[in-house]
């Protein structure tokens, strides 16, 4: 090998070193060299800082009008008529304010999901085909760095900024607090379901990124592939169910799906989506007791999970299958190849034989 | 044709690379068939061929970015079929490649460039500092150092992606047209620079189609034409297989009068060895040069017969290998 080369680390790690794969992991994120290569390039120059403040000022904007909106409506907040709530026997009513916190709250969250849905894409699609239309492809894979190496670098480079926009709209959502209709464990729990959002749709980016040639193709069939898995299909799967299965009129009344096996397992496509995710399991801790952002009870069936649950354990199956098959794609020489034999190597001195070569 | 690999044999010490029966198809087109080749450690070897002859597609299955359909390779006794992890580790540890264009990053100045390399290369980040300054220096781009690579001249652009090739100090440089675009300043330097990376050691294989960039650098050549490698080994071998050891000589004497022209003439036919004599247009009376068949012990006879023949001879030398002959000879002038 030549001399430059550090010591490669071994593969492998073992469970029972698991702090130490927690910090070996921070350490690889931390010194990927791409990671650092994007956050350099993205954040050279104020346009990272300007769309920052914009998304923020869009965001407190939005919020503004739904609260007025909210505030002047003279509707009454009454639960049991909304179409939420229609599963439950409680006829408790929330106090307006509370009601008034709890849908700014997720109409603000639903923002930035929407906005995660348009960002995270298309951050993350032109990132290798970027590096094919500037031809610098062929010499990353050439490096030292494995396939799971630059797939990871630029999931979290094309996703850093992301999570910037995220976290800066935590204050803008925690106004809710005020209000009140809300707890910590809920504003946590959007936190999380926007990032893993992000890295969901990331990871589909950096799939068709990885597929194609083109930045604009990757693009396209990054969104389009979003629309399919998170609207069309749940929405068909859902329909179906209710045409296949129920004798009733077709019924989109999300949070009475857990009441039998039918029901739940609707919860379960529909729970793809994160904004149904969201808002549902905001409907679930309002109005079913003893309830949590994990799990909830009081129906027939007790101790069900959340579709947010649902969401973040659908959501890791997702991302892993695409990260996995974009790594495939970027591996030029594919270890399914090992199934053939491998011819013995040489003798490297071979020529000094004597023996006439060629 | 005879296969003429089978006459570059290459009693050496070190084989950097050896391919046996290299091959690859895209379909039903077959880019490179049956390649055999060896190539020594320290040649500057020359992959020549027209456009679409397969010499890419060769590089790129040496430099592991593309699976061979069929057939073996080893570099550095690495073989290039042996997908594993650690392998290809070792064997991209060995290779630089510098692709046919030029990939560059913007936003980015030339010491990020070479910096977010070394780190992809796994360099200790404390030699960093110092090898990407050795390695500007060595390409000349020193003062260039904090400027957007994007703002560089081609030929800056083109000794970056060298300095690049070079910053894990691989054995084996595989550069693929890396004269294409450059002037004609731009291309003697870069070829002084790639003698100098001989010189310390490296084994460097470049392709190109423009064969003059490459007769005075290459040690030794491969010729491929339709994914058929048609030749492969030292130049001097090569040249003499086509020639049947026929060696062009060039002789500078003393300026001569003119009536003794035809007398010198018939000297120099009379020698050992000499098919044809022809003065040169340029200096008729000083310039001759002499198509002599026959090895390095041969050419030493004729000088010492000239010598004693007392030809005021003060000039004997053979003419550098003109590989636009070879490859014309060889192809049979088609070019694709």
């Amino acid at each position: 090998m030549a001399g430059n080369i550090l010591p490669q680390p071994k593969a492998g790690p073992r469970l029972e070193s698991l702090p130490r794969l927690v910090s070996g992991g921070w350490k690889a994120l931390r010194y990927n060299p791409i990671i650092i290569k994007e956050l350099r390039h993205r954040m050279r120059s104020w346009h990272g800082l300007v769309d920052l403040a914009t998304f923020s000022l869009l965001l407190s904007g939005f919020g503004l009008v739904m609260y007025n909106t909210y505030q002047n409506s003279s509707r009454v907040y009454n639960y049991r008529s909304y179409i939420y709530n229609v599963y439950t026997s409680s006829s408790a009513q929330t106090p307006r304010s509370q009601e008034l916190g709890s849908n700014y709250f997720v109409a603000i969250v639903v923002a930035q999901l929407f906005l995660a849905c348009m960002l995270a894409p298309s951050f993350s699609a032109p990132t290798i085909a970027g590096e094919k239309e500037r031809q610098t492809y062929d010499i990353m894979l050439v490096t030292l760095l494995r396939p799971r190496d630059i797939i990871v670098g630029k999931l979290f480079s094309s996703l850093a900024y992301l999570m910037l926009v995220t976290i800066a709209g935590i204050p803008v959502a925690s106004v809710a607090f005020l209000m009140g209709g809300l707890g910590p464990d809920q504003l946590g729990a959007a936190v999380v379901v926007i990032l893993v959002t992000g890295l969901m749709l990331g990871a589909i980016g950096i799939f068709w990124s990885s597929a194609v040639n083109r930045s604009v193709t990757a693009n396209r069939n990054a969104f389009i592939n979003i629309l399919l898995l998170y609207f069309v299909v749940p929405l068909m799967l859902v329909y179906g169910m209710n045409i296949a299965f129920k004798a009733v009129p077709v019924s989109f009344q999300f949070s009475v799906y857990a009441e039998n096996d039918l029901k739940d397992a609707m919860m379960w496509v529909s729970s793809v989506n994160p904004m149904y995710a969201i808002v549902d399991t905001n409907e679930i801790l309002k109005n079913r007791p003893g309830s949590n952002i994990l799990f909830f009870g009081n129906t027939p069936k007790e101790f069900l999970l959340t579709p947010v649950t649902r969401f973040l354990l659908i959501s890791t199956g997702i991302i892993f299958i695409y990260l996995w098959q974009a790594t495939r794609h970027i591996r030029p020489l594919r270890p399914e190849t090992q199934r053939f034999a491998i011819p013995a190597r040489p003798n490297k001195h071979s020529a000094q034989t004597g023996e006439p070569l060629g | 044709m005879e296969p003429l690999e089978q006459t570059s044999p290459s009693q050496t010490k070190d084989i950097t690379v050896q391919a046996a029966h290299l091959s690859k198809s895209f379909g039903a087109f077959e880019a490179v068939k049956d390649v055999t080749l060896e190539i020594e450690a320290g040649a500057i070897y020359g992959f020549i061929g027209p456009n679409g002859a397969g010499k890419t597609t060769t590089m790129r299955m040496l430099a592991t970015l593309l699976e061979p359909s069929g057939g073996e390779a080893w570099i550095c006794g690495l073989s290039i079929n042996d997908h594993r992890q650690d392998n290809l580790t070792a064997l991209r540890a060995c290779i630089g490649y510098m692709p046919d264009f030029i990939g560059i990053y913007d936003k980015m100045t030339s010491r990020e460039y070479l910096e977010f390399f070394a780190a992809a290369y796994f360099i200790e980040p404390k030699r960093r500092g110092g090898l990407i300054n050795d390695l500007l220096e060595l390409v000349d781009l020193s003062d260039k150092k904090d400027s957007y690579i994007e703002g560089l001249s081609r030929g800056m652009t083109q000794r970056l992606a060298l300095a690049r090739t070079l910053i894990h100090d691989p054995r084996l440089l595989l550069l693929d047209e890396p004269a294409s675009g450059l002037d004609p300043r731009a291309r003697v330097e870069l070829r002084e620079l790639l003698k100098e990376l001989s010189r310390m050691g490296k084994t460097i294989i470049i392709s190109s189609h423009i064969l003059t960039e490459l007769t005075e650098m290459c040690s030794h050549v491969g010729i491929i034409e339709r994914g058929t490698l048609l030749a492969s080994g030292k130049v001097s071998d090569i040249l003499g297989k086509l020639n049947q050891h026929l060696r062009v000589v060039k002789l500078r004497i003393r300026p001569i009068k003119t009536e003794k022209t035809e007398i010198l003439r018939n000297i120099l036919l009379s020698g050992p060895g000499v098919k044809a004599v022809r003065p040169l247009e340029n200096q008729p009376q000083t310039d001759w040069e002499l198509q002599v068949e026959g090895n390095e012990a041969e050419l030493n006879n004729l000088l010492c017969y000239f010598v004693g023949k007392n030809v005021p001879l003060f000039g004997f030398s053979e003419q550098p290998t003109n590989l636009e002959e070879i490859f014309l000879e060889i192809t049979g002038g088609y070019v694709s």
